[in-house]
């Protein structure tokens, strides 16, 4: 079935994440990505000619809730380390994306979450996609206490609703 | 699954007939349609040995958070011509003491991409979970769709519900 769609379906599209300028930053790491990924087909991957990966885009938001996309990261199935401003929002969005060369079909995925890190805390990501469903947990840790608590997924109209106000 | 892309990318472009016109404009058009046993209806019916207030708090916020989602999607325009649809899913909820509506509506759109059948600004209906409280430790969970494919919707509210897994669906696939 999923062949059929991906044979039926076509075409690249524009804008792809790998089109996305990467993120630099030269401050401190504080977030800190493990990734596990499982290709939810046998078409999206390498050895048929296509790919599945995961990508943070990272969008800075200003205090009028303004945005500016600064770059993407893409991830592996390993651990790495960024670092983004402190005490100022950031908006990321984690894209799954699938590609089948083959039949140049393509199908993506977001989840996306408001972030604002606060000075001197590591922020512990874990994305996990497997068996076509994904989870994104985001712990922040305080390093000389070890303390640890989960963040909530912010949407980014909690910025709006915010600034509205 | 690839009925669901096929039917919805194909009425979009409104090259099919008899797509559009039974898909659901409102949560009860959609419940209507299960209840007659309307074509790509299915219905998954369980109860969880929890409170009411606890499912319907876990699952409208699981609900909220996984499906609020956009993603894009290849099509075939025909002969050598391609380009790409945006599906847009837009989760909503409603609560009382009586029942929760959880309900999730689909757009597409993109270049030249009309959905045929007139669909509500925020898309047809295609998913709706009720949430009821049974008595104080038992609440029934009542998922149902309008929509072929998806399967893993179902799957994951089932999964929220139960408290077996917390992952989101991936709507793409």
């Amino acid at each position: 079935m999923r062949a059929l769609r991906l044979l039926l379906s076509a075409g690249l599209v524009a804008g792809c994440a790998g089109g996305s300028p990467p993120y630099k930053s030269d401050l401190p790491s504080n977030l800190n990505i493990r990734t596990k990924l499982s290709s939810p087909s046998v078409l999206l991957t390498s050895g048929l000619g296509g790919s599945f990966e995961a990508q943070m885009h990272v969008t800075s938001v200003d205090r009028n809730c303004q945005k500016s996309y600064r770059g993407a990261v893409r991830l592996d199935s390993a651990t790495l380390a960024v670092g983004l401003p402190a005490d100022q929002a950031a908006f990321l969005e984690f894209e799954f994306s699938g590609r089948s060369a083959p039949a140049r079909g393509e199908a993506t995925s977001t989840y996306s979450t408001l972030l604002t890190p606060r000075s001197g805390y590591q922020y512990d990501v874990d994305v996990v996609y497997v068996d076509k469903a994904y989870s994104v947990t985001v712990q922040e840790r305080n390093p000389r206490t070890g303390a640890r608590r989960e963040v909530e997924r912010r949407p980014f109209r909690a910025c709006a609703a915010k600034a509205a106000t | 699954m690839v009925l669901t892309r096929l039917c919805a990318l194909l009425s979009a472009i409104a090259v099919v007939s008899g797509c559009a016109s039974l898909q659901s404009k409102t949560a009860d058009d959609l419940r209507t349609h299960v209840k007659s046993g309307g074509s790509f209806t299915s219905k998954d019916i369980f109860e969880v040995k929890k409170p009411y207030r606890q499912v319907s708090d876990t699952l409208k916020k699981k609900w909220l958070e996984c499906l609020d989602s956009t993603g894009r999607s290849a099509i075939h325009r025909g002969g050598n011509t391609f380009g790409s649809a945006t599906n847009t899913y837009t989760p909503k909820a409603a609560t009382n003491d009586q029942r929760t509506e959880l309900t999730l509506q689909h757009k597409v759109s993109g270049k030249g991409i009309t959905q045929v059948g007139g669909p509500p600004p925020e898309g047809f209906f295609i998913i709706v979970t009720d949430v009821y409280p049974v008595d104080r430790g038992t609440s029934r969970v009542e998922v149902q769709k309008h929509t072929p494919g998806y399967d893993a919707v179902m799957k994951a509210v089932r999964g929220w519900a139960e408290g077996s897994s917390m992952a989101c669906p991936d709507l793409s696939q």
